[in-house]
């Protein structure tokens, strides 16, 4: 999918999510959990795992267990300490959300500010938090900046990078972190928050697979987008290729006048190679992202799905890379026809 | 919420909210005033979570209530009402109206919820931690003759503030340091006393000399919860404490000077002022030069020219020339209230410069010398 979700079409409105609401994580919460019984919670931590199961959420979640009196390690959702930390205007819990607005990565001034704001004494008697979301984005100087307060944090600190790809991240700053591991979501537990947030009915399985057990993934996508315009691409995409050069010509043209954005639509179609490399290989069994349009998969040999999933991707890369829409569309139908 | 409150009265408290609501607006609560009512008063806060501000006003209330409204809109609004007196009430959905003679404003509400939690200053609390009561006049000149030396440099978090502390009774201390130069003040008070010392952040001394310059009489200050505290009649300015080690300023001090000078403010900060023109625009560098009964200011920018002043000094030592950043030297002859004369204590060309002025025994400022 594209390179960073889509967060805050996804960010709930704020209310306190406590460490037990957060789904599918119980190995890493449990981790943070013993550690904090014995009081060993190291003073730098790393989430990292694949976007959107849950790691913000985490160290939202544990920042609450933290300085809640009322629950310890829990929330109670109504002291000060609760409310102020869900609003985000507790003195003693901060959090840079990632990249400014108008900027691609996480600017030292950023760092620099977290610094500022964790460099008073705390306000309660529980330790100050610090919270990078995003911490791939953070730029090379940003990331030297911040190996100080990783190494020696004043007083008594938290100090939780969030990231999806930890390889970005400096040697020097993974060596001062614990690392705490993300898995994503079985597809099932996916698609009952889909649920909770009201995203149930028939498209959620195939959303759910789609992300990867992703929940964060799976409320970004658009579920107009799932729910029509994912069959009627895959339909077409189908009948394209019997209509000869025409077919494929129109298709192209289609698909670049109806959707803006194309790396969702070849997502799609990208999935649907998948999908037949799946069955091919594992027969009945293939957990299939299009499981509902299983029937009209393209029986191919594995060969020839591997070089269509390659011709998806590598034309995504190119549409990065500002190619000419049309054309490089064209091209890849053709290759996807032949 | 439902109140009444003079203008005159309400003003004030909003003005004093103006310095410290956030400016960055990244939380929008921040920019926001807190409103709350009970028995007769309202109280007015403000904080950007590293500084705060409380302001308690008289009122009739008729239905106590708290709502949170944007600090400087409302500031703005009641500031032009032509109208003595205001009313505020809250009605459905979080609006609130403000209604002063025949103009009716309603605002929105932000939930007070989300305003942070400041623990209030209670006569318990002090006794837990320090207060001490001092003449808003003293405190405010400490705070002049400090604030400008604190560091801006971002990476020594413990330089950006003031060092307060008691080394014996009856005694208070103030330092500040960017590490080039170290400007020094202490009082004797009596039944003050402050130990172990604390860092005060800059900006919540900015706003306390703010509030100091319009008091006269006596305010206390007080340290408690991680938090000091500055009160006058009504008014309850609080900062957080900076967190980390101050370094020790004494080592810094010269105890002695080999060599001293005594010149008269005015013409070496005007000979300062003038000669820096002409030095590098990033070191500011400029060299005194020294013999029986003159200095010379003196500067050479090879890009640029070369200026040199010479003004009458009360010296009787041997020839001598040392370098120096005017700035740092102009910053010390600017402090608000200085007219006399300055004493400059120097040992040699890598010795840090000791500057006394108007005779003011408490008060030292260390200067490193430049090589020029």
């Amino acid at each position: 999918m594209s390179a960073r979700p889509r967060r805050d079409a996804a960010a709930p409105a704020p209310h306190t999510v406590r460490l037990g609401d957060v789904r599918g994580q119980e190995r890493a919460i449990g981790f943070l959990r013993r550690a904090w019984e014995r009081r060993r919670l190291a003073h730098a931590l790393l989430f990292t795992g694949p976007a959107g199961v849950g790691k913000l959420a985490t160290a939202r979640a544990l920042a609450l267990g933290l300085h809640c009196d009322v629950a310890p390690f829990d929330a109670c959702g109504t002291c000060d300490a609760c409310r102020t930390i869900v609003a985000g205007t507790h003195p003693d819990v901060r959090v840079v959300t990632g990249p400014l607005p108008e900027r691609r990565d996480i600017a030292i001034e950023q760092v620099r500010e977290l610094q500022r704001e964790l460099g008073f004494r705390a306000m309660s008697a529980h330790p100050k938090i610090g919270i990078v979301n995003d911490a791939e984005y953070l730029t090379l100087q940003a990331q030297n900046a911040l190996l100080k307060t990783l190494e020696e944090p004043g007083g008594d600190t938290v100090l939780v990078l969030v990231a999806v790809n930890a390889s970005a991240l400096a040697p020097t700053i993974l060596s001062r972190c614990q690392r705490v591991t993300f898995d994503p979501l079985p597809t099932a537990d996916v698609v009952a928050i889909l649920e909770a947030h009201g995203r149930g009915g028939p498209e959620a399985h195939a959303l759910a697979a789609y992300a990867e057990g992703s929940p964060g993934q799976a409320l970004v996508f658009d579920a107009e987008f799932f729910a029509h315009r994912r069959r009627e691409i895959l339909t077409r995409l189908a009948a394209a290729g019997r209509g000869g050069f025409k077919g494929l010509a129109d298709f192209a043209q289609e698909l670049v006048s109806e959707d803006k954005d194309l790396v969702p639509a070849l997502t799609v179609i990208a999935s649907w190679y998948r999908d037949a490399l799946r069955q091919r290989a594992l027969g009945a069994d293939a957990e299939l992202r299009n499981a509902d349009l299983a029937t009209e998969l393209p029986d191919l040999s594995i060969a020839a799905s591997l070089r269509n999933l390659e011709t998806t991707y590598g034309t995504i890369i190119a549409l990065r890379q500002n190619a000419n829409r049309n054309l490089t569309l064209v091209r890849m139908l053709l290759q996807l026809a032949s | 919420m439902d109140l009444w409150v003079e203008k005159s009265e309400f003003i004030q408290g909003l003005y004093l909210t103006q310095g410290v609501v956030e400016k960055r607006n990244t939380l929008p609560i921040l920019a926001n005033v807190l409103i709350e009512s009970t028995g007769n008063e309202i109280v007015l806060t403000a904080t950007d979570l590293e500084v705060g501000i409380r302001r308690t006003c008289k009122g009739k209330i008729s239905r106590s209530g708290t709502v949170t409204l944007n600090a400087r809109k409302l500031y703005e609004i009641v500031r032009e009402l032509p109208a003595d007196d205001l009313i505020l009430r809250s009605g459905e959905g979080g609006w609130v109206e403000v209604i002063g003679g025949k103009s009716r404003y309603r605002m929105v509400s932000m939930d007070p919820k989300e305003f942070p939690s400041i623990p209030a200053s209670t006569p318990v609390a002090k006794k837990a931690g320090v207060a001490m009561t001092l003449s808003a006049g003293v405190l405010a000149e400490m705070i002049e003759k400090t604030l400008f030396a604190v560091s801006s440099d971002e990476t020594r978090l413990s330089l950006g503030g003031v060092f307060i502390e008691s080394i014996e009774k009856n005694q208070i201390r103030m330092v500040a340091t960017d590490g080039h130069r170290l400007a020094f003040v202490e009082r004797q008070i009596a039944g003050i006393e402050l130990r172990p010392g604390v860092i005060l952040p800059r900006k919540g001394l900015v706003e306390a000399k703010r509030l100091l310059e319009g008091s006269e009489g006596d305010v206390t200050f007080s340290i408690a919860g991680n938090l000091a505290r500055v009160e006058r009649s009504g008014v309850e300015l609080f900062m957080r404490l900076i967190e980390g080690e101050f370094p020790d300023y004494r080592q810094v001090i010269p105890k002695e000077s080999k060599r001293r000078v005594r010149v008269d403010r005015e013409p070496l900060f005007g000979a300062l002022h003038r000669v820096a023109i002409l030095s590098s625009e990033r070191s500011r560098g400029v060299k005194l030069r020294l013999q029986p009964g003159t200095l010379e200011v003196v500067t050479t920018n090879p890009d640029i020219g070369e200026a040199m002043e010479e003004i009458e000094v009360d010296y009787t030592g041997d020839e001598f020339s040392i370098g120096f950043n005017a700035r740092y030297l102009l910053d010390v002859l600017g402090i608000a209230g200085v007219t006399g004369t300055v004493e400059i204590g120097l040992t040699d060309e890598v010795s840090p410069g000791i500057v006394r002025i108007d005779d003011d025994e408490g008060y030292s400022y260390v200067v490193m010398p430049m090589r020029l």
